[in-house]
């Protein structure tokens, strides 16, 4: 016997899981190869640490709007 | 400014402040006299190929680290140094958000002052300070310390709940600052391209703002009727911006409306960080510190020394991961807070009105502060 409810609060949590590991895989997969390609950068030029930084943080941007939209998910009422 | 000094038969050209060109001026015509000699000293004011100098009163100043970061700003640009320290340090608190956060952080700036001479450490102690204090302004918003509502026994009234019912109000919160933010980027680039005399490029700047107010109209017609609520009114002023965009910028500005959208719905990255932050922080606050203390004190009052001993070891062994925890959230909070703030302002903030790409000044001698 299936129950209603727990199917639509089923939904929403695998809804919001699955936005939140999207975001983090494509933010995990960005920063491994800047950071691959940043430090063969830093390996050749002097006194570039502070910029590598910058970089790697800017890919941060999917994580945060996939846990935007999980979070958005999970103000839904089932 | 360029002055040539003649020597000997040989020339030596550099750049020097237009402050200080009477001063040397005077100098070169004094060691004329001295030394007998044909001296010719020759001012030369050109705009082209010049070297950039930023000059700010102190306390602004320790934000041109930030500037000097991205880019030195060309021969035709407004030294941005002051626009970030403004809204640097807000969008910095905004993330932040604790009163007990901001404390510690101006500590830890008022620290890192006193330890280093070098340069790059004083301008990050002032810009420490700086963002703590709006922390701290935030934190009293928020009403948090520490992640929870409790400040030493005084209980505090948050004006915008971060942690429960408040969040939605945060995303409103976090929009509006970041309108504000591209409003105010634009206006400057409004204000850039008209002083250099670029009028097509400057009634464009007034179009992408035309869109924006658009945007923010078209958003309270949908979402919150009750403070705007004419429709007309919203898309007329959208659909104004985007003629004014065609006639002035061509398709390539109507291309970019997709970015602007982009770039206001990035400024959503202060309330997820921030809902991440108090959310580390309430974790860490789960730790029975003070129940452990309080029934230390009764194994203390009713003098039974078995409990006392029996109650110590834990009540050391939380307060030390307490205590740690709080440094990992503090930490956290402040290398993100930090890097996110600066990326929001590089990427969305100086792309309205910011390009860079100036020679820096070198100076042969001079004041090193």
């Amino acid at each position: 016997m299936v129950d209603a409810s727990g199917i639509g609060t089923l939904g929403i949590a695998l809804g919001a899981a699955i936005s939140l590991m999207a975001g983090a895989l494509a933010t995990a997969w960005a920063q491994s190869t800047i950071g691959a390609a940043a430090m063969g950068w830093m390996a050749e030029k002097d006194g570039k640490e502070g910029q590598v930084l910058l970089y790697l943080a800017l890919p941060e941007t999917m994580v945060i709007l996939g846990f935007v939209v999980a979070f958005l998910i999970l103000q839904t009422k089932a | 400014m360029s002055t040539c000094i003649r020597v000997r038969g040989a020339w030596y050209g550099g750049w020097c402040w237009h402050k200080v060109v009477a001063r040397l001026e005077a100098m070169g015509n004094a060691l004329n006299k001295q030394l007998g000699r044909d001296l010719v000293i020759e001012k030369v004011e050109t705009r082209e190929d010049m070297r950039i100098m930023l000059n700010n009163p102190p306390l602004i100043r320790r934000f041109e680290f930030l500037v000097r970061f991205f880019s030195l700003p060309s021969a035709s640009e407004y030294d941005p140094t002051l626009f970030i320290a403004i809204t640097f340090p807000v969008i910095f608190g905004m993330i932040l958000g604790d009163i007990g956060y901001g404390v510690l952080a101006m500590l830890l700036a008022i620290l890192i002052y006193r330890g280093a001479k070098e340069g790059f450490y004083r301008s990050l102690a002032g810009m420490m300070l700086l963002s703590g204090f709006m922390t701290v302004v935030w934190g009293y918003i928020f009403g948090e310390f520490l992640g929870s509502d409790m400040m030493l026994g005084i209980k505090l009234h948050p004006y915008i709940e971060r942690g429960g019912a408040g969040v939605v109000m945060l995303m409103a919160a976090a929009l509006i600052v970041g309108m504000i933010h591209l409003g105010a980027g634009l206006v400057i680039g409004f204000y850039t391209n008209l002083k250099h005399g670029h009028k097509e490029h400057a009634i464009a700047k007034a179009c992408w703002l035309l869109v924006e107010i658009g945007f923010v109209l078209v958003g309270l017609t949908l979402f919150a009727p009750g403070i705007f609520g004419s429709g007309l009114v919203a898309a007329g002023v959208v659909v104004l911006g985007i003629l004014g965009l065609i006639k002035y910028e061509g398709a390539r500005g109507v291309v970019e409306i997709p970015g602007l959208i982009s770039n206001m719905l990035s400024y959503l990255r202060i309330m997820a960080l921030g809902l991440s932050g108090v959310i580390l922080a309430k974790l860490v606050n789960i730790i029975p510190v003070g129940a452990a203390l309080d029934s230390l004190m009764h194994s203390v009052t009713a003098g039974n020394p078995v409990g006392i001993i029996l109650n110590i070891i834990p009540l050391v062994i939380f307060a030390v991961v307490f205590a740690l925890g709080h440094a990992v959230a503090l930490g956290l909070g402040l290398f993100e807070s930090g890097i996110q703030s600066l990326r929001l302002h590089y990427v969305e903030f100086f792309s309205k009105f910011y390009h860079g790409g100036g020679a820096a000044f070198v100076p042969l001698r001079g004041k090193q502060d």
